[in-house]
């Protein structure tokens, strides 16, 4: 390894060109990098939850809704019974309707008050009238339009708020069919829109108004995503430099360390560029994550360089360089590769930008550890080897390591702390672990769409409001597939529906739901001179063929196409859901479930419909180690039908099963990496095991506090887990291998040995993990809560990182002598002068 | 320089043109004059018909009926335009469901509508405001069935084309009123027998919505539909239409017309 050194040093101009060269090539590349906002690329692509979703929005053409609430809760004006306000919906409602990739023709295509028509039973036959053609202005006129609408319960929680103080518009937009044009155009319209919106407020109209939906949440999500860039990476910057200066307080402690995390994360979004892999939401992250850990390498190969130079009287440049070269290369490849294991071990989540997120930040890493290695040295060498004024005055002064600088007299005394009282570090840490095991039974998986927003995020804010005041914003799908043609037209079948709707109608979260039930019932009772009894589903199959044809005299086409397919042989049941946190959700499903059970039969052939069967084994043993049950996406039930689970808020469901089983697997794999590559630098399974222990303890300790704390688990935190075992390890491994070189160097003593750590080692992992806490701490500043969450769990685990490998893991070898650390008989080689002037220091103060 | 100049406005002077010139194809009726021509085409007085409605959706899926249809033209008595009854025949489970319609001469008034419910044993009137709806769940409205007054668009006669011997007008009504639920029509016109081949609705957008292609025959020297397909560019539906034992002017009673004969079913 040596000799690889010393020839970087040789030819450093030709290493220092060929970086820059790369570099340069990769910049190049950087222009043809794609973003990709489409929301369901996080869903695996041939997942049979997704794709069982795509074959019920298709046969139902289900699109997606862009949703505007106009709000007015003032009594004096009648709520939203007002000309003003009912003629802002009309204008809205017109002006929609005109705008590319809405799907409209007609009007009527966009709901709302001011285009649907009222079915109305009389007593010689039926009325089809508009809800209004222009506002009413007469007081008796609005009130006539209040009575209409709130007499017809289909309306009441959909177009109109059960307290009259709020109207919805519903728009269903086109397909963006995956192209550019498709996805301009649907933010297009959320933007103009916003717009219409943003004009009425210029005019100071007293309504208030929310745009909600899945167009809103695309266009809101990339332009968060944007904004959050372009935030993310000057604080970085800031806290970077910032921590760098303060450790080295120089210039090439500063911009050398900077150089190489830039180089890195260049070089990874060249290759992306290259390779044509988009930047997912996720990947936005890349950045920031490089610039936190890729510093590690230069301020450990930095640290042992400036010991170097400290602790001599005449430091050589080169002679430092190799030094620091020859004793850091091991630690630097060794912890590099953990941390790529650790970003590599996601790719056995599901989830594809997941994967190439941990892909190339990985090569990121492992980009950061090759420039550490030769471009580094080879720049070093270039430079005169001299140590900040500070510390040379301060070494000079007390000719001691440990006591040169603030940062290596506190970590000294710490190590000192640790090594005459292991009995209280034992019994903080064991103590500590149990109490968060009991929380780890606790920890629950709960995760929310919209709560990826932050809370004053306007598309959360009117999301929520629509959700209170309406129906509700999240759709579950229940399809009930026959086997021919014409059977909704059973009465019996149309009873169960209708039954199924009022039982699951009971949770509180379900806002509304929607079935050709609901259809039948209504013609019956308007063809019967509108009286109330008879909204039911009639006896006569025949009646019921009559009643769709008589809709069918009155509307369009494909009027019912979201609730019966064609044939009358599939029905749909739209449930809508107030809440879309992953718990209740499941309890709506398991409500309706049972009564599908109990009403169509339980399932024919065993689990016939389970997603889970299929999945690939990273997320089935992730699942087990979980205990989550798989979702189902439907059964062949006895009495001949196929029941099946769709919609947003399934998938919402399913993603975050993957995204959590899949992160536990992840967790599970990174562990065992770090593990067996540790136990091969240091050549032996008790290292291996001593290496993860403290960090097992973190994650005890960080997932064991979310339980106790009654903070659920979701995909942000859950996705912590395997990056706080690839970077926290680090320190471990710097420790252990600074620890290892001591008693090699023939101290004995685990006092001295502790503190002559503590005082380099020591200093070089508390900068390193100053950085790092600081890199992470940027993500709060995030306009998205699972980044905050990242950010948050990130800090305080490599916080809790920090600590464990400075007294868990000290505590540890003091108490046990490894072996591996001590050998079987003291080392010949004589001792160093920092080592031999810390314990005579420390002989000095025990007399 | 001076070249680009004159060329500049050489350009300006042609494109300011007037474009409403007397004749829009010299030689050639103008388009209003096509379109009255088209609109007082011969129709007969009264007519049976037996049509076989095939509705397609996107998905290939279909719903067949089969209706027996009574027209008679009111020409304005009584302020209606014509009365219209159609009779299902099949399928079986809305067999012998009546439906009546009396359509106003004028045209922004609603039709007076009555439907017979065979299962339910009752004659329900039904008062619908809406033209704009379809008409029997087809891709047809009932706006299209009306008669559209000549007055109602602008006419104007794009350009004459030849397609094996025959010669048709291309027709382009642009509707005068604002919102109309098109924002043009192109029509292709037989110019020897004023029969309409195929018609083009354009959407409020200015995309092309639907085409409507018709094959004519000529019955009892009255020229009529044989077999009509409507398609829906948008949607992917289809609407396809075949007539049989058409018959002209045939005497029919106006008791034909009432709420009483559609319990009866077909007379």
């Amino acid at each position: 390894m040596e000799s690889i050194f010393h020839a970087i040093i040789r030819f450093r101009f030709l290493v220092i060109a060929a970086v820059l060269g790369v570099t340069l090539a990769a910049v190049m590349q950087l222009q043809y990098l794609r973003f990709e906002s489409d929301a369901e690329s996080m869903i695996p692509p041939n997942d049979p939850v997704l794709h069982y979703n795509d074959v019920v929005e298709e046969r139902f053409g289900m699109l997606d809704l862009i949703i505007v609430g106009v709000l007015n809760d003032n009594p004096q004006e009648n709520g939203v019974f007002n000309p003003r306000t009912l003629g802002i919906v009309k204008e809205f409602s017109e002006k929609i309707a005109l705008l590319p990739g809405i799907k409209a023709v007609r009007d009527e295509d966009v709901t709302s008050v001011a285009t649907m028509d009222n079915i109305t039973g009389t007593s010689d036959g039926m009325a089809v009238d508009p809800f209004m053609e222009e506002p009413p202005r007469s007081a008796a006129a609005l009130a006539a339009l209040k009575d209409a609408l709130f007499d017809n319960a289909m309306f009441v929680d959909w177009v109109v708020s059960r307290d009259g103080t709020g109207l919805l518009i519903m728009a269903r937009m086109e397909s963006s069919e995956g192209t550019l044009e498709g996805v301009a155009r649907r933010s297009a319209i959320y933007k103009t829109i916003r717009d219409m919106i943003r004009e009425k407020e210029a005019a100071a109209v007293p309504e208030q108004f929310h745009i909600a939906g899945r167009g809103a949440m695309e266009v809101t999500f990339s332009e968060d995503a944007r904004s959050d860039m372009e935030r993310f990476m000057p604080l970085v910057l800031v806290i970077v430099l910032g921590t760098l200066y303060l450790t080295y307080r120089s210039l090439r402690g500063v911009l050398l360390p900077f150089a190489v995390v830039i180089i890195s994360v260049i070089w990874s979004m060249g290759l992306m560029a290259w390779v044509e892999v988009p930047m997912y939401f996720i990947s936005t992250m890349m950045p920031v994550t490089l610039m936190a850990i890729g510093v590690a390498y230069g301020i450990h190969i930095l640290s042992r360089y400036y010991d170097e130079i400290l602790s001599q009287a005449e430091p050589d440049a080169n002679a430092a360089v190799m030094a620091a070269m020859r004793e850091m290369w091991k630690p630097v490849v060794f912890t590099a590769l953990t941390t790529a294991a650790g970003f590599l071990s996601f790719l056995t989540a599901a989830m594809v930008p997941i994967r190439y997120y941990g892909v190339f930040t990985s090569v990121g890493v492992l980009a950061a550890m090759v420039v550490s290695l030769t471009f580094f040295p080879a720049v070093l060498s270039l430079l005169s080897p001299r140590a900040g004024r500070g510390l040379r005055r301060q070494m000079k002064r007390g000719g001691d390591l440990a006591a040169t600088g603030w940062a290596a007299r506190t970590l000294s005394s710490l190590g000192r702390g640790v090594a005459r009282r292991p009995l209280l570090v034992w019994s903080i840490s064991v103590g500590s672990m149990l109490i968060c095991l009991v929380g780890l039974q606790r920890l629950y998986v709960d995760s929310s769409w919209i709560d990826v927003f932050h809370q004053q995020s306007p598309i959360r804010i009117g999301d929520e409001v629509l959700r209170e005041k309406f129906q509700g914003t999240l759709p579950i799908y229940v399809a009930i597939e026959g086997h021919e043609p014409d059977l909704l037209k059973d009465p019996d079948l149309l009873r169960k529906l209708d039954r199924l709707q009022a039982e699951v109608e009971q949770d509180p979260i379900v806002g509304g739901s929607l079935s050709i039930a609901e259809f039948i019932k209504r013609m019956n009772r308007v063809m019967n001179e509108d009286r109330k009894e008879m909204e039911v589903i009639p006896d006569s199959r025949d009646l019921i063929a009559q009643y769709l044809l008589l809709y069918s005299f009155s509307g369009d086409p494909d009027d019912f196409d979201e609730v019966v397919d064609y044939d009358y042989q599939h029905a749909n049941v739209s449930f809508f859901l107030r809440s879309d946190h992953s718990s209740d959700i499941e309890r709506v499903i398991d409500r309706i479930q049972d009564f599908v059970v109990r009403e169509f039969g339980a399932e024919e052939n065993g689990a016939d419909g389970q997603a889970g069967e299929h999945d690939p084994l990273t997320v089935q043993f992730g699942r087990w180690l979980a205990g989550i049950t798989p979702t189902v996406i439907g059964w062949e039930t006895k009495s001949g039908f196929w029941i099946g689970f769709a919609g947003q808020g399934y998938m919402s469901n399913r993603f975050s099963e993957l995204v959590v089983s899949g992160q536990l697997t992840s967790l599970v794999t990174s562990l065992l990496a770090v593990f067996l590559l540790t136990t091969c630098m240091f050549r032996s399974v008790v290292a291996g095991l001593i290496n993860i222990i403290p960090i097992s303890a973190v994650m005890v300790f960080s997932f064991g506090l979310m339980g106790l704390l009654g903070i659920p688990l979701e995909v942000g935190k859950s996705m912590t887990a395997s990056m706080v075992i690839g970077i926290g390890i680090d320190y471990t491994i710097h420790f252990l291998n600074k620890y290892q070189l001591k008693t090699k160097g023939g101290l004995v003593d685990s006092e001295q040995i502790t503190v002559a750590t503590m005082a380099t080692s020591g200093k070089a992992i508390f900068f390193n993990a100053a950085v790092v806490i600081g890199g992470f701490l940027v993500f709060l500043t995030s306009n998205f809560k699972p980044n905050f969450y990242l950010g948050a769990m990130m800090a305080l685990n490599m916080g809790a990182c920090l600590l464990a490998s400075m007294t868990l893991l000290p505590a540890i070898l003091n108490t046990f002598k490894p072996r591996f650390v001590y050998g079987t008989r003291p080392s010949p080689a004589p001792p160093t002068r920092t080592d031999y002037v810390v314990s005579t220091l420390q002989e000095k103060e025990t007399v | 320089m001076k070249i680009v100049w004159i060329i500049g406005l050489g350009v300006w002077v042609l494109s300011a043109a007037p474009p409403a010139s007397a004749q829009e194809v010299p030689g050639e009726p103008s388009g209003r004059e096509i379109a009255v021509m088209v609109d007082e085409r011969e129709d007969g007085d009264d007519q049976i018909s037996e049509a076989v409605w095939t509705l397609t959706n996107s998905k290939g899926k279909t719903r067949k009926r089969d209706t027996l249809r009574y027209w008679k033209d009111y020409e304005g008595r009584d302020g209606l335009s014509s009365k219209s009854f159609v009779y299902f025949e099949s399928p079986p489970d809305v067999k012998d469901t009546t439906f009546l319609n009396w359509s106003q001469e004028d045209a922004e008034a609603d039709d007076d509508q009555w439907i017979y419910l065979p299962a339910l044993r009752k004659v329900r009137r039904i008062a619908s405001g809406d033209k704009e709806n379809s008409f029997m769940g087809s891709d047809i409205i009932y706006d299209d069935m009306a008669d559209r007054e000549v007055e109602e668009d602008t006419h104007k006669l794009l350009r004459v084309e030849q397609n094996n011997g025959t010669k048709f007008y291309v027709l382009e009504s642009v509707p005068i009123k604002e919102n109309y639920i098109y924002s043009k029509k192109l029509r292709w016109i037989n110019a020897e027998n004023l029969t309409e081949p195929r018609i083009e609705f354009y959407d409020r957008k200015g995309r092309l919505l639907k085409i409507w292609t018709t094959e004519w025959t000529q019955i009892d020297g009255i020229w009529n539909w044989k077999r009509t397909v409507v398609e829906n560019q948008l949607t992917g539906h289809k609407t396809e239409l075949e007539f049989s034992n058409v018959r002209f002017n045939q005497g029919l009673k106006e008791s034909i017309f009432t709420e009483r004969s559609l319990r009866k079913g077909a007379p």
